[in-house]
């Protein structure tokens, strides 16, 4: 049986802290109207000089007298300002924020070479923003107080065992299937779903104050009947076909995770949704539904409405081609499902690497015997987002995220997440049931197929329930000859010899005219009490190749990515030798395919 | 030192540029002359005892999997041999640099935040300016700058063969005097204790390991011996201490700690690995030397792991 857990292949839920966890609490959430105004300094800079509502100044001698003035915090218009000018400020002490980063709602947004033009586009946009009702420092937090503080307001109570949800929310589906199409007789189709997320609102949710633990001693009469809310499931007995190469189960083994490969009569451990255990009920030959964490009171979600007033907002604004407004609806929408599962920390001190991993085993799910060497241990919390250790005077001090936050409501976030997983991998089964379709490409909301080209105009003409402008249906993004897949948002799609899509994350950012950004600057700061520094390093594109998958072997103008199977990454060394030897076989391969079509298609 | 010409066909020039390192050249000659802090050396002692009760021609050592992994990460894309060698020893180098200097730092009760930039080049301009302008808040001057530029320069260029810590005095009086200078009365009150000690004890090792890294590896054993024996003598003989400040204790022997080379702080963990890789035989099939060479880059010098088999 292969169990996928969270960080590790464990599922256990201490009783203990199920009984403690009973108690049903206050969802706390602060009061948007209660946010301070923004209040920023406006200047633009070119690393030498500043200038700001009191005229031209050297830009030392400005940011001294500010920190002494003890006027609000810096704020420039570009990254690239404030980059500029990042290390001059911090050696003053003064705050420095960019527009660009806090308000991401102006993607036409450009640096000019006068500074002039760059502080009166800022100020015109400061007050854009403020139109806008955004009265936080930055976007993202505005939205997301308002959109918990809607939710606080309508649900009020949660029941502490809503901690449980945590080990359920993932992210959605994504996953490359091909790395190279180029056969002559194929077109490739990128799909796209119109607001995934907010269309993931819809339906009905557990409701977080009536949550409580049920165990099976014997299955339920029917999967259909049972209440919403996650399950401790086996799923025995894989069937042969569809699920064996799509399933959306991760493997997991210190925080890293794997796709594998089901084998035929196969048995999968794992945590699921009422949705998906619906969903993947039919691939196996028999369910064990074990425990769960549910509740007879199923709700809508508090946001469902408000969501779907937002996108005929966001159509409405896109009609009439405002693109401010159309971007902070599509932004703000992005925000909805995820401000409920905000990330708050906590710090805990330990005596000793004992007690610590004591610890992070009941707490989180992990397994962590004494096979695990410390080095390993050090290697995941550096690692993942949600921890972080430092050595003190007297033993550790570990950060780590807080479950149990007022303000976090997992049931709603993770069932959002558990909606997306299913509804793409709906769609992926509809769309390789058709004639000659092979899937490419998965991300969250987006799919790249590949089809016979004479089969194409049947196709969408077959889809057309799925393909459409309303909210969860598809759009077709673009239709080219070509494909080539490296990673989850690494892609490019030709046509004609042209580049009709791509997709290079954190190598092009949009503005570059070259499509085939190799390198990066990037910056990193270090600081301390004495000093401050702003490093300059280049990021390269063939470092940042992922091998989570095996190349398969090339046959005629087709390539695919492979799944590992279970054995070849049952632990932790296993894992490493496996994606060791698939480093050494086909990084150069993918490298010599990567400058192939960026120097054709250039 | 004609030491260099033994190397010729043993090593790439990469190598031999690292030779400078200092590490190399033990590892070679077997003349390893580090002190190792208690815990390595109770693991290597406790290895080699163990070693006459496994048998003779014992299975392969014990390799670290996330090391092999970090091994072809680094090497993934490289089709020559010796380039295969070259980057790994390069990155062995490294890390023992790291750890030594990690090892120095929490010796000398430096926070964290330093290590990132030990290993700049313009280490020590970085530190004086934060000292001018965070901590001092100086106001800043051209000219300044300029004249915090020269200092390094020289200090680098070393033109008298000082060791560092004859170098980072006379960093030390720079400073004091230009607080003195273009500062008001209480800003040489105002730079603590801490931010000045943190700035001498860094520049002493960034200089340190310049010395072994920028020159040719006669300066740096030179350096090296010097070091070393400006160290013994002042234990032997220590000197007398400044006028001690009001209030300040006196420790006769303080000044031998900051007297010691950076080889002083290197461990013994690496020898292995990197024995493995340099006596690699070059003849070996590709596939066949890369995967040794991860084996070598990896090879657990832990002794439990072994004597659990």
């Amino acid at each position: 049986m292969i169990t996928c857990g969270r960080f590790d292949p464990v599922i256990a839920f201490d009783l203990d802290l199920i009984v403690k966890s009973t108690a049903v609490r206050r969802i706390v959430a602060p009061n948007p109207n209660c946010l301070q105004p923004f209040q920023f300094t406006p200047i633009a800079t070119d690393g030498r000089q500043v200038l700001h509502d009191g005229g031209l100044a050297e830009l030392d001698a400005f940011l001294g007298s500010h920190a002494a003035s003890g006027k609000p915090p810096l704020i420039v218009l570009t990254n690239r300002e404030y980059l500029g000018a990042l290390e001059a400020a911090s050696l003053r002490g003064c705050q420095l924020h960019a527009f660009e980063s806090r308000f991401p709602l102006f993607p036409q947004l450009r640096h000019a070479p006068l500074m002039q033009v760059n502080l009166a586009t800022l100020r015109k946009l400061l007050r854009k923003v403020r139109q806008l009702g955004i009265v936080a420092s930055s976007f993202s937090h505005d939205q997301s107080t308002r959109h918990l503080h809607r939710i606080a307001r309508a649900l009020k109570f949660k029941s502490g065992l809503d901690r449980f949800f945590f080990f359920s929310l993932r992210e959605g589906q994504q996953e490359v299937y091909k790395h190279v199409e180029e056969r002559p007789d194929r077109a490739v189709v990128a799909l796209d779903f119109n607001s995934m997320f907010a269309d993931c609102l819809r339906g009905s949710f557990c409701e977080p104050r009536t949550i409580r633990h049920r165990t099976f001693d014997r299955p339920p009469a029917a999967l259909e009947a049972i209440d919403e809310g996650i399950y401790r499931v086996v799923l025995r007995g894989a069937r042969p076909g569809f699920i064996q190469n799509h399933h959306p189960f991760l493997f997991r083994r210190l925080g890293r995770s794997f796709h594998f490969q089901l084998d035929v009569g196969d048995s999968v451990e794992t945590l699921l949704h009422k949705s998906e255990l619906l969903h993947f009920a039919r691939f196996f030959d028999a369910v064990d539904v074990k425990e769960g964490f549910c509740s007879r009171r199923a709700i809508e979600h508090p946001l469902a409405k408000a969501a779907e007033r937002l996108y005929a907002r966001r159509r409405h604004a896109r009609s009439r081609g405002d693109d401010a407004l159309e971007q902070f609806c599509k932004s703000s929408l992005q925000l909805m499902h995820s401000a409920t599962n905000q990330r708050r920390d906590m710090r805990t001190d330990f005596a000793s690497p004992r007690e610590l991993r004591d610890f992070l085993t009941s707490n989180y799910n992990l397994s962590l015997d004494a096979q695990v060497a410390p080095a390993d241990l050090q290697r995941f919390l550096g690692r993942t987002a949600y921890f972080g250790v430092r050595d003190h005077a007297n033993g550790f001090e570990l950060r780590h995220l807080d479950v149990d936050a007022a303000g976090a409501v997992y049931c709603l976030s993770s069932g959002v997440l558990a909606n997306a997983r299913v509804k793409l991998l709906t769609a992926i089964e509809r769309f390789v049931a058709y004639d000659s379709v092979e899937i490419c490409y998965a991300n969250i909301d987006s799919v790249h197929l590949s089809i016979a080209r004479d089969r194409l105009d049947g196709f969408l003409r077959h889809f057309e329930d799925l393909i459409g402008d309303s909210l969860g249906q598809m759009k077709v993004e673009a239709i080219a000859e070509r494909g080539y897949w490296f990673d989850v948002g690494r892609y490019w799609l030709l046509k004609d010899g042209q580049v009709v899509q791509f997709r290079n994350k954190g190598f092009n950012d949009g503005r570059s005219q070259d499509k085939f950004v190799t390198r990066r600057r990037a910056y990193m700061q270090h600081e301390a009490e004495a000093f401050s520094h702003l490093r300059p390093f280049v990021m390269h594109l063939e470092n940042s190749f992922s091998y989570t998958k095996k190349l398969g072997p090339t046959s005629s103008g087709t390539t695919d990515f492979v799944r590992y199977s279970i054995e070849e990454i049952e632990n932790s060394a296993a894992m490493n030798a496996t994606e060791g030897a698939e480093m050494l076989r086909s990084r150069v391969r993918k490298a010599e395919l990567f400058a192939r079509i960026s120097g054709e298609a250039r | 030192m004609d030491y260099f010409d033994k190397f010729r066909g043993m090593l790439s020039e990469t190598e031999l540029n690292y030779v400078g390192l200092g590490l190399a050249r033990d590892i070679l000659f077997g003349d390893y002359d580090g002190l190792d802090d208690d815990e390595e050396s109770f693991g290597d002692d406790a290895s080699s005892s163990a070693s006459p009760i496994v048998p003779a021609a014992p299975s392969p050592p014990a390799v670290d999997a996330a090391r092999l992994k970090e091994a072809a990460r680094i090497i993934a894309g490289l089709r020559v041999k010796s380039a295969v060698r070259a980057k790994l020893v390069r990155h062995l180098m490294r890390e023992e640099t790291d750890a030594a200097i990690a090892s120095y730092l929490q010796r000398e009760r430096i926070p964290i935040a330093y290590h990132a930039i030990v290993r700049l080049d313009d280490c020590i301009e970085i530190l004086v300016r934060g000292i001018f302008y965070k901590v001092a808040a100086l106001p800043r001057k051209a000219a300044l700058d300029t004249e915090v530029a020269r200092l390094c320069a020289s200090l680098k260029a070393n033109e008298e063969k000082l060791i560092a810590y004859e170098r980072v005095g006379v960093l030390q009086r720079f400073v004091h005097e230009k607080l003195r200078l273009h500062g008001d009365a209480g800003t040489v009150g105002r730079v603590g204790v801490a931010p000045m000690r943190c700035l001498l004890s860094v520049a002493r090792l960034h200089l340190n390991l310049l010395d072994l890294r920028a020159r040719d590896a006669g300066y740096a054993l030179y350096m090296n011996e010097v070091s070393n024996a400006r160290a013994s003598l002042e234990y032997l003989s220590p000197s007398p201490p400044p006028l001690s400040v009001e209030g300040k204790r006196v420790y006769p022997r303080w000044r031998v700690r900051h007297l010691r080379p950076l080889s002083y702080f290197y461990r013994r963990k690496a020898r292995r690995r990197l024995s493995a890789l340099l006596t690699l035989d070059i003849e070996m099939a590709f596939d066949a030397f890369v995967e040794a060479a991860c084996r070598g880059f990896a090879l657990d010098g832990d002794a439990p792991a072994r004597s659990a088999e």
